[in-house]
């Protein structure tokens, strides 16, 4: 195995860089105060984001930029693959399927409606993902597959074939996604759980507490949408719950979906791990709870990933602090270009972003 | 020019009712530099309040900057307006916000539309991408083009209708994104003996029924065809179709531009308003008033002076007091003037180089117009190569002209632009023209020397080009010391001017240091200069330098600043001092002098590469002549060189002036002079 250093000298050095480049506080404000989405470019001036400001003028299409956007996320994971190798490239290959799994989903989200639900989708193929994250994936075959068995076709040789060929007539038959979907999000845990295997001792204990954290707000997800939820489709969440070493624990979770107050009772397992989520807790009220809650834990890797800059350099944390504060940055982004889009004044622009 | 701007210090007292417009006319004359008025003191405590902070500063700060995002969006941006269209008075920020408001809208609209034909161009790439697929093609020509096919969002019809509808037909498919490809005819257009025009009708499903609806009213009939033979003419009319919407995008985006354009007087007068309202509020919050009386002071150059007063007395019909206190007795009082650095237009480049390094110290030397001189010799002695020069030239043009049109900073281009002329006025003194010598050089042949085929002149060899970058270096590095004497002078540092390695003591050292050097070099490095007269001009001052501290102390006695009680260790300190200063002036004064061989290092090299792309290039064609390939090495080795020999010159030449020149004289400790004005930074 080749040492801390050499592995993640260069790297670190690189991504340093990178995350000197990432938006100051400031701009982020100046995005909040943003009145139109023309006025939120402006803003971007000067910044590693100016160049969207020529795709929005362009086209005056938002979703555009947003594709962009989700582009520059996927070629954040991407381009470290090929300056990685052994288990620190594995590992970080699986957590480069949060983008690749989010662009599948999007396509198959595209296949089904089209598809199966037979509505009309030109207006929404324009902004799919082409680009590769990790498995070589032909998304425009994807769209088109005209039956179950050529959309298990289009996937196969990737990672997710076996998956999709076993779900995909169901998905059919039951015109829902929601198996499928759900067998992806629990593929993407366990692959990562076993890419954790072959780090180093301290690597491994770092990058667990991050995919741990995922774990929690997909789990908190879940347990919100519960809420909304009766009967089949509550069991069919309790059964998303995915359970990974180092995040709260899924039975505890069950059993707060079950009690009369499942929010206070998730904050309660969240207290002990999570720093400030006690005084938080006490001073939302129950709406600003719920929405608030998965926003916490949210929050709370970005802050750690903020706190691993100062850290260790030759450690697997470097690029773990760097994908975070990169993928946070595009998503206030994304967030921030939306409320202007929507007119939101400042004060709700600056909470949701 | 020689010396930074001479300051004096303003201080007033105007009605608090005039307060407002006093602050509006010294916006206008831009010259104030705003410092909190000194409570003199005599003054009963908490008589003078200071002026509290607008709470609308933010809205107008803002507002003022949706006004700069909006003007930048004219092709090439709006330039801000000039502070004289500033009259101060009554503002209605309410109402600004909403003509931004407005305009920002008119501006979302544009976006809107292009929104509309950017959805349009979208569809029309999905229909390519599925004619393209061939599914779809196939699946309706086995269909025979009758039925839609079920599974497929892209819906294609072939058919005809009668050649008299075939224009209504065409334009109720405009409305939505659709193609309707002729196939056939005669003519080639469509058209068949019978009067009907047969085509390919092709749309996303989701417009079926106004597909249907449109084809019903031309009185369409479904017929059989080879739709795969088609999809050639069904992409054209895709292409021919996009290309058209894709121009229209484009004019819907240059709409946005024409309607800044068309607003350019409203948004100036807009910006004239709120940034002087925010600078008025800014120079505001420096006052301090009592119940009636507002005071005020600040900096401004003594040239202003009258300006300044004519504004205030203006503003207040003459109900003012004014003092003016010089910026001398204002430092004896503890004040610090800041420095402004005025020079002419021409060397504003060098004046940035100089505030990059440091603010000179308020009174000392500018040294700007010598940087200019120094660095653009430099890099001339460098880069010595006319053709080079010219390219630099017109890159630095063209970048400056760019650079202006977009009201971006064009400093560094107008320095490449002087860079390449220093460097084309050395390239005809060397004779050197993209490595070959077209003309005769005017001082002697760079390329000859280098290559040891120089015949006569003052330089034939490469010792003899390193000589002269020695006695540049020397010349540097005495204007350096002088500027130092100057400084000094005027500052009434007297113990530093006589017994500092910087000082007169210093300077003889390396004065006689130089001549001692010469003269060994002349004597074929035999002989030294009599060591009676080597003990007098080095010994003597070397001595000089050990008087330093003692004095010091003494002065600081003097001044009664203390000094502390006289111990062993003091002296020993001030040996270890003297020590010190000794080997610094010995070695580091050799050592920035030779450090000026970097000039001829770089030159030497410039020539040492030309000539070598030039034999590569010879041995591609061993017979003589020039060959494609042979040009093109030569092409791409100017390109080189232009490339990093410019870059390092151009590096080289800084770090000479920063690290060797102002080393010697300049103290950067001055605070930069930044008025209250329109053209004050943000």
């Amino acid at each position: 195995m080749r040492s801390a250093l050499s592995e993640y000298g260069y790297l670190s050095a690189k991504l340093k860089t990178r995350t000197s480049t990432l938006l100051d506080d400031d701009i982020i404000l100046k995005l909040a105060r943003a009145r139109t989405v023309q006025e939120a470019f402006i803003s971007l001036r000067g910044t590693a984001y100016e160049d969207l400001e020529r795709v929005y003028a362009a086209t005056g299409d938002l979703k555009a930029v947003e594709a962009e956007l989700f582009a520059r996320e996927a070629g954040a994971y991407s381009e470290l693959l090929p300056r990685l190798e052994g288990p620190t490239r594995a590992f970080i290959a699986a957590l480069a399927r949060r983008p690749e799994l989010d662009a599948v989903k999007d396509a198959l989200r595209l296949w089904f409606d089209s598809h199966v639900r037979g509505r009309h989708i030109g207006d929404r193929t324009g902004y799919r993902f082409a680009g590769r994250v990790v498995d070589r994936l032909d998304f425009d075959a994807i769209v088109n597959a005209a039956s179950p068995a050529e959309l298990a076709l289009a996937f196969r040789g990737s990672a997710y074939g076996s998956i999709v060929a076993k779900h995909a007539q169901d998905t059919a038959r039951l015109a829902s996604l929601y198996a499928l979907e759900s067998a992806l999000d629990a593929f993407y845990f366990s692959n990562l759980e076993s890419s954790l295997a072959g780090l180093r001792p301290a690597d491994r204990r770092l990058a667990r507490r991050f995919v741990a954290f995922d774990a929690d707000i997909q789990n908190l997800n879940s347990l919100v949408r519960s809420r909304l939820a009766a009967g089949p489709a509550a069991d069919q969440l309790k059964r998303q719950l995915i359970a990974f070493p180092g995040a709260v624990k899924t039975d505890a979770l069950e059993n707060a979906l079950a009690s009369d107050k499942p929010l206070d009772r998730a904050s309660a397992m969240f207290h002990g791990s999570i720093r400030g989520l006690e005084a938080f807790w006490a001073r939302a009220d129950s709406r600003g709870r719920l929405g608030g809650l998965e926003r916490f834990v949210r929050q709370a890797k970005t802050d750690e990933a903020r706190a691993l800059k100062g850290k260790n350099p030759f450690s697997i944390g470097v690029i773990l602090s760097y994908l975070e504060l990169r993928c946070d940055e595009l998503r206030r982004l994304r967030s921030a270009l939306n409320a202007a889009h929507y007119g939101l004044p400042e004060d709700r622009a600056r909470s949701v972003i | 020019m020689m010396f930074t701007v001479r300051m004096r210090l303003l201080d007033a007292a105007v009605p608090s009712s005039l307060a407002k417009a006093t602050a509006d006319e010294l916006v206008r004359t831009g010259c104030l530099e705003a410092i909190s008025f000194r409570q003199p003191d005599d003054t009963p405590s908490g008589r003078l309040s200071s002026v509290e902070r607008d709470p609308s500063l933010e809205r107008v700060r803002d507002a003022r900057r949706r006004v700069e995002g909006l003007m930048s969006l004219a092709e090439p941006p709006l330039s801000r307006p000039l502070d004289s269209d500033f009259h101060g008075g009554p503002f209605d920020l309410a109402a600004v916000e909403s003509r931004v408001d407005a305009m920002a809208s008119d501006i979302q609209a544009i976006r809107d539309k292009q929104k509309e034909t950017q959805d349009k161009i979208l569809r029309l790439d999905e229909i390519a991408r599925q004619l393209e697929r061939g599914a779809a093609l196939g699946d309706a020509a086995r269909r025979g083009l009758s039925r839609p096919e079920e599974r497929s969002f892209l819906l294609i019809r072939a058919g005809s209708v009668p050649a008299s509808e075939a224009e209504r037909l065409d334009k109720a498919l405009a409305a939505f994104p659709s193609v309707l490809a002729p196939l056939g005819g005669a003519d080639g257009r469509g058209v068949s003996e019978d009067g009907r025009f047969h085509c390919l009708v092709a749309a996303l499903r989701r417009d079926e029924t106004r597909v249907d609806s449109a084809l019903r009213r031309s009185d369409w009939t479904d017929e059989a065809s080879d739709a795969r033979g088609n999809a050639a003419e069904a992409l054209k009319e895709v292409a021919d179709k996009r290309s058209r919407l894709a121009l229209e995008l484009e004019e819907r985006r240059r709409d946005v531009g024409r309607l800044i354009r068309d607003k350019a007087s409203e948004l100036g007068g807009l910006w004239v308003e709120l940034r002087g309202a925010e600078l008025s509020q800014r120079l505001r919050s420096s006052f301090s008033h009592t119940d009636s009386t507002t005071l005020l002071s600040g900096w401004l150059p003594a040239k202003d002076s009258r300006r300044a007063e004519d504004a205030i007395r203006t503003a207040t019909g003459g109900r003012c007091h004014i003092e003016w206190t010089e910026a001398s007795e204002a430092a004896a009082a503890g004040l610090v003037p800041p420095s402004a650095m005025r020079n002419p237009d021409i060397l504003r480049p060098f004046q940035t180089l100089v505030s990059n390094f440091g603010v000179p110290a308020y009174g000392t030397v500018d040294p700007t117009p010598l940087v200019a001189a120094a660095y653009l010799i430099m890099f001339g002695l460098m880069f010595g190569d006319a053709g080079h020069g010219a390219v630099l030239a017109v890159a630095g043009l063209l970048g400056r002209l760019r650079a202006r049109k977009h009201g971006k900073p064009d400093t560094l281009f107008t320095l490449i632009w002087y860079c390449g002329l220093a460097a084309i006025a050395a390239g005809i003194l060397f004779g050197s023209y993209f490595g070959m010598g077209l003309l005769k050089p005017l001082w002697f042949d760079y390329h000859g020397v280098v290559a040891g085929h120089a015949r006569g002149g003052t330089v034939s060899s490469i010792y003899d080009i390193l000589g002269i970058t020695i006695k540049f270096g020397i010349v540097v590095l005495g204007t350096g010391l002088v500027l130092n004497w100057i400084n000094l002078v005027r500052q009434r540092r007297w113990v530093d001017l006589f017994f500092d390695k910087a000082g007169l003591a210093g300077g003889m050292v390396y004065g006689a240091g130089a001549w001692a050097s010469f003269w060994f070099v002349a004597s074929s490095y035999k002989t030294l200069p009599p060591a009676d007269i080597l003990l007098l001009v080095l010994g003597l001052p070397t001595v000089l330098l050990a008087f330093k501290a003692p004095l010091e102390r003494l002065e600081h006695k003097a001044r009664g600043a203390g000094g502390g009680k006289l111990t062993a260790g003091t002296v020993m300190s001030w040996i270890m001092e003297w020590l010190v200063s000794v080997l610094e002036v010995y070695s580091g004064y050799l050592a920035n002098t030779l450090s000026f061989m970097r000039v001829a290092g770089l030159g030497i090299a410039h020539v040492s590469l030309m000539s070598a792309f030039f034999q590569i290039a010879g041995m591609v064609n061993p017979g003589g002549g020039f060959s494609v390939t042979a040009i093109l090495i030569l092409v791409a080795g100017n390109v080189l060189v232009i490339a990093l020999e410019g870059l390092s010159a151009g590096i080289q030449a800084l770090r000479l002036n920063y690290y060797e020149f102002f080393s010697k004289f300049f103290n950067g400790s001055g605070r930069a002079y930044s008025p209250i004005s329109f053209r004050s930074a943000d």
